[in-house]
């Protein structure tokens, strides 16, 4: 961990105020995007959002040092988002297991038809994106948004997400596959 | 090597991830593959597409409720409590007071529109006294359709009057106290009084198009039965001019009342004042 990160988090673990105000101001809009992008519901990333504050306030003691304090903030984030959506499923009587298949080890698909050029290239391509977004499983949508979105290592992703560097790797090829053949079907759906 | 391992070493090769011999064989096998071009020619444009979806924007309001909530949780504990940048406190003040302004006009619109219906339903009443010498006959249906929509117009003006009157006053008069009780809150005080001056301006909108709506929808009705009216020249004259015009006047008082509720109900969301006020 860099110094100034030390000593920013040895400021936090002693309650300092202004550390929890620099703690707001520089990186609120971070926590705030990263939730928005997994819920993708404002009010729900207002409450997670919160959340993580609230909980980088009650468990910075338990913070050791062992990555940079943002991957840790990444870790809480990600964490307080996917157990709400856990919970909203829960509550809908949904199916917890999320998809097993994109682990490690699941074969991936063997053909994927390569999207024509004038598709990448219309306007309402970021609006499929966003929905092609909604339809990736949380794990899979989770780990896109912090590799291409956030422009995390693949490694820290990894260590985000408490999984291994290929396993997140194979994450993100997945949903980066799963969204070109959503985009290639919605394409078909329209002609 | 079969395709599926191409395919699956596509993400790697786009993040720089592939090295040494790996690469080597890669870039040999991509040269050949005009399939694995174009996939990889989606993938970097997906990339570059993906940094243009919408990241979800922290309002100033919401980064308020969150040194609150902190602010909250510091106090149960006995703990010094975070400063709120005034810059912070200073938009979302802006904010708020350009919310209620916005509610303010769309009063004023609604004022102009409950004169409207006014004067349509006078108008209506002068047409049909002319026609009615004319046409006679079905000129009481003339009327009654005239009627009916005076007063769906008045009716939905007077709804939305009554919706942002409430919000207006109950809503406000909730937050008002609230800051009055608690010192922590009145510094959210601002952030609250703009979520709820905009959800009285988006009403005051959403009320005025259905009044609109409501103005168009009466006014084709009252067109139909005139040309009906018209066809079979049935009498039934004096009865029916007196019939509109009285409908006609309830209209106009229905929308001068309506429009006055809708300005006291702006006025409270700019000063934020409480029921007791």
């Amino acid at each position: 961990m860099a110094v100034s990160d030390q000593e920013f988090v040895e400021r936090l673990k002693a309650n300092d105020p202004t550390a929890y105000e620099e703690l707001i101001e520089n990186y609120a809009e971070m926590v705030y995007r990263v939730v928005y992008r997994i819920l993708q519901d404002p009010h729900d990333a207002e409450d997670a959002m919160q959340e993580t504050f609230l909980t980088v306030y009650r468990r910075i003691g338990s913070f050791r040092g062992g990555s940079k304090f943002s991957t840790w903030l990444y870790r809480v984030a990600t964490n307080v988002a996917l157990d709400m959506i856990r919970a909203r499923q829960r509550k809908q009587g949904q199916d917890l297991s999320w998809d097993d298949t994109e682990e490690e080890g699941a074969p991936l698909p063997d053909t994927v038809t390569p999207l024509p050029e004038e598709v990448l290239m219309r306007q309402e391509c970021i609006a499929l994106l966003e929905e092609g977004l909604q339809q990736l499983s949380p794990k899979l949508r989770t780990a896109l948004v912090l590799y291409e979105l956030e422009g995390l290592p693949m490694k820290e992703v990894a260590e985000v997400l408490g999984i291994s560097p290929s396993a997140a790797k194979v994450r993100v090829h997945r949903a980066r596959l799963l969204l070109q053949e959503y985009l290639r079907q919605r394409v078909q759906e329209a002609v | 090597m079969n395709h599926e391992k191409w395919i699956a070493q596509l993400s790697d090769y786009v993040d720089g991830l592939l090295k040494g011999e790996e690469l080597k064989r890669f870039e040999a096998h991509l040269a050949e593959c005009e399939e694995c071009q174009r996939l990889l020619d989606n993938m970097r444009q997906l990339r570059a597409k993906m940094r243009d979806v919408a990241p979800g924007k922290l309002t100033p309001e919401a980064k308020l409720r969150l040194y609150e909530r902190l602010n909250e949780e510091r106090a149960k504990r006995g703990e010094a409590l975070l400063r709120i940048p005034q810059a912070l406190l200073d938009e979302v003040a802006a904010r708020a007071k350009a919310a209620a302004e916005a509610a303010r006009e769309v009063a004023g619109e609604m004022t102009q529109a409950a004169k409207e219906v006014a004067s349509a339903g006078a108008e209506v009443a002068t047409t049909m006294g002319k026609g009615v010498a004319r046409t006679g006959g079905k000129t009481t249906e003339v009327a009654k359709a005239a009627a009916e929509s005076a007063m769906d117009v008045a009716k939905e003006m007077g709804k939305t009057a009554v919706d942002v009157g409430k919000i207006a006053t109950v809503e406000s008069a909730e937050v008002v106290s609230e800051a009055v009780e608690s010192p922590l809150k009145a510094a959210a005080t601002p952030a609250r009084l703009a979520a709820k001056g905009m959800k009285a301006g988006t009403r005051m909108m959403t009320g005025g198009a259905k009044t609109m709506a409501a103005s168009v929808k009466g006014a084709a009705k009252v067109t139909k039965k005139g040309v009906e009216a018209a066809a079979t020249g049935a009498l039934e004259g004096a009865k029916a001019a007196k019939e509109v015009t009285k409908t006609s006047k309830k209209a106009a008082e229905a929308g001068a009342s309506v429009a006055k509720a809708a300005a006291k109900g702006a006025k409270k969301v700019v000063k934020g004042e409480t029921e007791e006020d």
